[in-house]
């Protein structure tokens, strides 16, 4: 069975504001709606994704 | 102009040459050293800590053609694939390509058709973030094309090699390295030009 993200392992690894964005040499929190998009974004997704096959 | 160097060719004053001439001379050397290297360092950019997203402005221009895109080092939170969008396009991208587990021998297909993203572009690794990517015509009306290769500084992980183009005529000065999951801290990302 695949191992994916869920949100609660994904709100306590990346609380709101430890995740940021950065243009140039401008480092942003992430603001609170873009940081839920960002969240649920990433529930379901594999925790080795296609980069991280392991041999 | 008495001499010319070895490798690139590039033309050179000797001692017994005129001094009046001096600046002259040294006009045509910084005009035949901007011609003949090959490829040319644009700019830098240090990534920050925590970061999903990093967008490198001013990277592509009339300048050059076709470009190469290095981002080493650093660390990221978790396994990742990173990805490279152009300008704020987030549609189009299609890519082809294959690659292979470092420790086990079967070839994986990848590909993308009209994705958000180039998808594998690079990697990213709790050992350290890997992308190197030649983009092609970025800053043309024309369709972009990139050849990526796809490795890891994490030594579970792949090496391969991916392709792809952006179907439309849009020319862009900048571009965005996105982490699939988690974020990316640290390292640099440096930005070349092919001479022409």
């Amino acid at each position: 069975m695949e191992d994916v993200w869920t949100e609660a392992e994904l709100i306590e690894a990346y609380p709101l504001g430890s995740v940021f964005v950065q243009v140039d040499d401008d480092v942003e929190p992430m603001p609170e709606a873009e940081w839920e998009t960002w969240i649920a974004g990433q529930v379901g997704m594999p925790k080795h994704p296609v980069g991280a096959v392991e041999g | 102009m008495a001499g010319t160097t070895t490798k690139m060719g590039i033309q050179y004053p000797t001692g017994t040459d005129y001094v009046k001439d001096g600046a002259t001379a040294m006009q045509t050397l910084a005009t035949n050293v901007d011609n003949k290297s090959g490829l040319v360092f644009i700019k830098s950019q240090a990534v920050g800590a925590g970061v999903t997203t990093v967008t490198v402005n001013a990277a592509f221009s009339t300048n050059f053609d076709n470009y190469r895109i290095i981002y080493m080092g650093g660390s990221a939170s978790t396994f990742s694939d990173l990805w490279l969008r152009l300008g704020v396009t987030a549609t189009g991208y299609y890519m082809g390509g294959s690659f292979t587990a470092y420790n086990a021998g079967a070839v994986t297909a990848v590909s993308t058709g009209l994705a958000a993203q180039w998808t594998y572009s690079g990697i990213g690794d709790p050992a350290g973030n890997a992308l190197s990517v030649d983009v092609f015509q970025p800053y043309l009306a024309d369709q972009s094309g990139i050849a990526s290769s796809f490795f890891s500084l994490g030594n579970t992980r792949v090496g391969g090699a991916v392709y792809g183009v952006l179907n439309n005529t849009t020319s862009y000065t900048a571009f965005t390295i996105l982490a699939s999951a988690g974020t990316i801290t640290g390292g640099t990302i440096r930005v070349y030009g092919y001479n022409q």
